[in-house]
């Protein structure tokens, strides 16, 4: 989050903002990331937001304008460079188009991408997960366990269901769980409603 | 209001009201239908703006002066999921919204509360470029 505050200073005041939405009902975990942040940060425990914008993973980011219009689908873009060893996307090319589009208008090739909706399957996933978490959040947890297995069975390779719900149980988000889920999720092909990326060639 | 609380809805919130259910759905009163999904019962269907969709065709719209929760959740777009054992119903976001903003790029409203705890709408931001950051946590 520190990398979208310095975007954020840098251009907000040239009518610009970032707003951060946590898929996450940890609040604690949260207010702790937006640590020196500036921008709003708003909380969706029930996930309203993957359903409304088609996301299956985070981070998930969406250029919207001043009239509402999408000016850039959800692509995975991060505001620092921790990982792109591993997703190969840095930072700093994506926040050189932000500023052209704020300050010129400009946007890039893949801004006219068209995001495939969900499939009946991945809503009905979404509903699992929201009851579940629900049940949960009143100490049902056989019945939450139930329909968080459910909302997996639905979206295996969706990560705000699978990987979301891996705190919500008891798991470890960034442990063996995690890694299996992510081997998985690449040997499908690395299926992701938003901006597709060209795949790292292996040497 | 007849009764205790029967039905556990979720939407965007969680609310419990009066209703019945019959042959595996949820049926509430007509006001209720009004304040969870927004949409009247009139003369000519299920009605919101200028626009109405007609209901005479619908098998067990009507039960005992209740209304169908399911039935008029799924007339009006929103996907549905049933938990009878549980008196619940989960209410999904209308299919109509996500498709707007991936076919026709026109994003949706939305309200969430800040990390004080205070409900914002993204519209509040409206006239500013944004961009829409979706992260977490896990």
């Amino acid at each position: 989050m520190p990398g979208w505050q310095e975007l954020h200073e840098e251009l907000q005041e040239e009518g610009f903002t970032v707003i951060a939405v946590a898929i996450d009902e940890n609040l604690d975990s949260i207010i702790e990331l937006a640590t020196g942040v500036t921008y709003p940060v708003l909380m969706d425990k029930d996930h309203i937001l993957t359903e409304l914008f088609a996301i299956s993973n985070v981070p998930s980011v969406i250029w919207i304008d001043e009239d509402g219009k999408i000016s850039r689908p959800a692509a995975s873009e991060f505001g620092t460079d921790t990982f792109s060893e591993i997703t190969g996307i840095s930072r700093e090319a994506h926040m050189q188009q932000v500023r052209e589009w704020v300050r010129d208008e400009t946007l890039p090739e893949d801004a006219s991408f068209v995001v495939h909706d969900l499939s009946d399957e991945e809503i009905q996933a979404r509903l699992h997960f929201r009851l579940a978490a629900h049940l949960r959040r009143n100490n049902m947890i056989a019945e939450s366990e139930k329909h968080f297995d459910n909302a997996i069975k639905l979206a295996p390779l969706d990560f705000t269901i699978s990987r979301a719900s891996m705190p919500l149980r008891g798991g470890d988000p960034f442990g063996e769980e995690f890694f299996e889920l992510y081997q998985k999720y690449q040997d499908a092909g690395s299926p992701f409603h938003g901006i597709p990326r060209k795949r790292q060639t292996s040497k | 209001m007849k009764g205790d609380p029967e039905i556990t809805i979720l939407t965007n919130s969680v609310t419990s009201i009066a209703g019945h259910w019959d042959e595996g759905d949820p049926f509430v009163d007509e006001a209720e239908i009004k304040a969870i999904l927004g949409w009247e019962i009139k003369p000519e269907g299920l009605c919101k703006d200028d626009a109405c969709i007609p209901v005479h065709h619908e098998q067990s719209f009507k039960h005992q002066e209740r209304y169908n929760l399911h039935t008029v959740a799924r007339l009006t777009g929103r996907p549905t999921l049933i938990s009878q054992e549980l008196k619940t119903i989960t209410i999904g976001q209308p299919a109509g919204l996500r498709s707007s903003a991936l076919k026709d790029k026109i994003a949706p409203d939305f309200v969430l509360p800040d990390i004080g705890g205070v409900d914002r709408a993204f519209s509040d931001w409206a006239g500013k470029k944004r961009l829409l950051v979706a992260f977490s946590s896990w």
